[in-house]
C-alpha cells in the first residue's frame, strides 16, 4: 500500500475543523502518503471562505506526506454526497479509501495502525473496516476475537472499493442516517466480512452518551431510515412492528412517516436479508444502553 | 482566556499503548480551552522513564504536558500526588489515573458549574466501564469493553463521606485555593483518594455544586491490576482503617438530610447485592461449578469460587 484517501464531508463543520487539522498536522511523520479530500456541502460562500482559511493556514504546518484538498458540492447528503467524491476521485485511490466525519479528532497512531490491520487481514475477503470511536465507544457488540460485526458506523471507516461499486455504493434515496448499516448489510449479502478495528481509534466529538439531546432533525431521519431499511431488507410486518414503536401521540410521526414513504418511493427492489432482523434481536445487538 | 485547569495524570508508565494514550487522549478532546498537563511518572526504572518520555512527544504537540519523573518512594500512591502539589500554578486542578478517561465536556461544564455557582468544588458523574484484556484474530492485544453503565447517582452529603467512598477521583474538579494545606495521606496503599476528599470536605472554604451529568469514565479490569481483586483486598481494608481513624474524631454538622442519603445508600448496596445473588444462582454457570468441586483439575479454582458464592448467599439470606 503506497497511499491512502480520506474523504470527509463539511457541513457548516468549520468550528470542528480547527482540532481536526491539528491532529493532522502531527500526522507530520507518517511515511505513508496521506489524501485528505475535504468537500463543503454546505452551499453557503461566507462558511466555505472560512474553511477555505482554516485549511490554508493548517496547510503551512503539515508534513511533505500530507496532502489537503478542498471542494464544494451541493448538499446531498450523506450517502450521496460520498459517493460523489469517490467518483470524482477514484481513479488516482487503491484498494480501499476512508470515510470520517469532520467532528474527529484523529489519534496520532491512527494511519500506521489501520496500515498494520490492512497488511495483516490481506487475506480476508473484507468489505467494510470500522474505526474505534473514542471516548464514547459504540455500543455496538462485534466479536472479541474474530472482530466481525453486524454493522458498522460510517462515522470512520476504511471501504474496500472494489467491494463498494459491486455492491452498487451508498442508498442515495437516504440523506442522513442508516446508510451505513445499509451499505453493512448489503456488503454482508455479498459475503464480504465487516470488522471492527479496536486498536484504530479516533476522538469522535459526538453528544451521543445522551440521546435525550437529540434534535428533531436527527430523529425524524433516523426513525424514516428505520422504516425504511426494515421495509428494504425485512418484511411488512417489520415494518408495522416499528410504526407501532413510535407511538400514535409523537409529534414527529407525520413527518417520519412522510419521509419514509418518499424513500420508499424511490426504491427499486426489495431484498430480504434474514439475519437483518431476527426473532431475538434486531441488527443493532448493543452491548449497553447508556 | 478562560482560567488555567491543569490536570493531575499519575503513571507508572506502564501499558503506555493500553491506557496512558486513551488517557492522554480524552485530554486532547477537551473542549475547554487553557488545559495543562502535569504527568507525574513514577518509576525508577531509568529505560521505563526514557520510553514514557519518547512516548509523550506526539500529545506535547497537541496539549501542554509537564512531565515530573517521581523516583523515591516506589509503591506509594500518594506520594507523586503530593509532589504534583507542590507544582502547581493553576486556578483549578483535577485528577486522572493513567486507565481511565474524561469525556471532552469534563472542563468545559465542571468549570462552568464553578464560576456560575460561585464554589469551589464541582462533582460530575461517571460512567463504569468493564474491561477485559482480549487478542484478536491479528494476534494484537486490547482491552475489550464488556459494559458500560451510568453509575447511580448518589446526592453529596458530607457525613456519608466520612462513612463511605462514592466520589470516583476523576469526576471533579475544584479550585487550587481550597487545597490550602490539604495532602495525600502517604502511609495509605489504597484509598488515598477517599481520604484526601475527607480532608477537602472538612475545609471552611468547601462548597460543592454537583451536577448529574457524566463527566469521565471509570475503568475497571477483571485481573491483577483491579484494585478490588482477592490478592489486594487485605491491603485495602488496612487502609481503610488508617483512614478511619484519622477521622473517627472529627465533628460534623449532620442533618436529617444526611441520615436519609446514608439510609438510602445502605439499602442501595444491599439491593445491588441481592440482585447479585438472583443473577449467580440463576446461572447455569452456577450450577457448572457446583459439580465443578469434584474434578480434581478444576477443583482448587471452583473451590475458591464456590466458597465465595456461598459465603454472598449466606450474607444474603442473613439480611433477608
Amino acid at each position: 500500500m503506497k497511499k491512502i484517501d480520506i474523504q470527509i464531508l463539511l457541513y457548516f463543520s468549520s468550528n470542528d475543523l480547527v482540532k481536526l487539522l491539528k491532529s493532522i498536522e502531527v500526522l507530520e511523520k507518517t511515511k505513508l502518503l496521506t489524501y485528505f479530500h475535504f468537500v463543503d456541502q454546505s452551499e453557503d460562500t461566507k462558511e466555505f471562505a472560512k474553511v477555505k482559511e482554516i485549511i490554508a493556514q493548517s496547510k503551512k504546518n503539515t508534513g511533505k506526506n500530507i496532502k489537503i484538498t478542498l471542494n464544494k458540492q451541493p448538499n446531498y447528503g450523506f450517502g450521496k454526497g460520498h459517493n460523489e467524491v469517490y467518483r470524482k476521485n477514484k481513479d488516482s485511490y487503491g484498494d480501499s479509501f476512508i470515510i470520517l466525519n469532520p467532528d474527529s479528532i484523529i489519534h496520532h497512531n491512527l494511519i500506521d495502525n489501520i496500515t498494520k490491520y490492512l497488511e495483516q487481514l490481506k487475506d480476508v475477503n473484507w468489505g467494510l473496516l470500522e474505526l474505534a470511536q473514542f471516548p464514547s465507544e459504540h455500543p455496538k457488540y462485534f466479536n472479541p476475537q474474530t472482530l466481525e460485526t453486524n454493522w458498522v458506523s460510517g462515522a470512520g471507516t476504511v471501504i474496500n472499493s472494489l467491494a463498494f461499486e459491486k455492491i452498487g455504493m451508498f442508498d442515495e434515496n437516504i440523506f442522513m442516517y442508516g446508510e451505513d448499516v445499509d451499505l453493512s448489510m448489503r456488503m454482508r449479502m455479498n459475503k464480504y466480512k465487516i470488522l471492527h478495528l479496536p486498536n484504530a481509534k479516533f476522538t469522535h466529538l459526538t453528544k451521543d452518551t445522551d440521546v435525550s439531546e437529540e434534535n428533531d432533525f436527527t430523529r425524524i431521519n433516523k426513525q424514516a431510515a428505520e422504516l425504511y431499511l426494515r421495509y428494504k431488507l425485512a418484511k411488512d410486518k417489520d415494518v408495522e412492528k416499528y410504526i407501532n414503536l413510535i407511538g400514535e401521540d409523537d409529534p414527529h410521526k407525520k413527518e417520519i412517516l412522510k419521509k419514509f414513504q418518499e424513500m420508499k418511493k424511490k426504491l427499486k427492489k426489495r431484498t430480504s436479508f434474514r439475519r437483518f432482523v431476527d426473532k431475538n434481536q434486531d441488527y443493532t445487538n448493543f452491548r449497553w444502553t447508556l | 482566556m478562560n482560567k488555567k485547569w491543569t490536570v493531575i495524570v499519575r503513571t507508572q508508565g506502564k501499558d503506555l499503548e493500553l491506557e496512558l494514550n486513551n488517557a492522554l487522549n480524552s485530554l486532547v478532546a477537551q473542549t475547554y480551552e487553557n488545559i495543562s498537563v502535569l504527568l507525574m511518572i513514577h518509576n525508577d526504572n531509568e529505560n521505563i522513564i526514557k520510553e514514557t518520555f519518547s512516548f509523550l512527544k506526539p500529545y506535547q504537540e497537541m496539549i501542554d504536558i509537564k512531565p515530573i519523573v517521581v523516583r523515591d518512594k516506589q509503591g506509594n500512591r500518594a506520594y507523586p500526588l503530593n509532589v504534583a502539589l507542590k507544582n502547581l500554578d493553576c486556578e483549578y486542578i483535577s485528577f486522572l489515573d493513567d486507565d481511565d478517561v474524561y469525556y471532552p465536556n469534563m472542563g468545559s461544564t465542571l468549570i462552568k458549574a464553578l464560576e456560575d455557582n460561585k464554589k469551589t468544588f464541582a462533582l460530575g458523574r461517571s460512567i463504569n466501564v468493564i474491561e477485559r484484556l482480549e487478542t484478536n484474530i491479528t494476534g494484537e492485544e486490547y482491552l475489550y469493553t464488556v459494559s458500560k453503565a451510568k453509575r447511580p447517582y448518589q446526592e453529596f452529603s458530607k457525613p456519608l463521606l466520612l462513612l463511605e467512598n462514592f466520589i470516583p477521583f476523576n469526576t471533579f474538579i475544584l479550585k487550587t485555593s481550597l487545597l490550602d494545606n490539604v495532602k495525600f495521606n502517604e502511609e495509605m496503599t489504597y484509598l488515598e483518594d477517599w481520604d484526601f476528599l475527607k480532608r477537602l470536605i472538612l475545609k471552611e472554604k468547601f462548597s460543592i455544586i454537583q451536577l448529574d451529568t457524566p463527566v469521565s469514565e471509570y475503568k475497571r479490569r477483571n485481573d491483577i491490576t483491579d484494585t478490588y481483586n482477592e490478592e489486594n483486598f487485605g491491603k485495602w481494608l488496612e487502609s481503610r482503617k488508617i483512614t478511619d481513624n484519622s477521622f473517627k474524631n472529627k465533628e460534623i454538622n449532620t442533618k436529617i438530610g444526611d441520615l436519609f442519603h446514608i439510609k438510602n445508600f445502605y439499602e442501595n448496596e444491599l439491593e445491588k447485592q441481592r440482585v447479585g445473588i438472583k443473577i449467580i444462582t440463576n446461572n447455569p454457570g452456577y450450577r457448572i461449578w457446583n459439580r465443578a468441586i469434584n474434578n480434581k483439575i478444576l477443583k482448587n479454582t471452583a473451590v475458591k469460587l464456590v466458597r465465595k458464592i456461598r459465603g454472598l448467599l449466606t450474607k444474603g439470606q442473613e439480611h433477608e
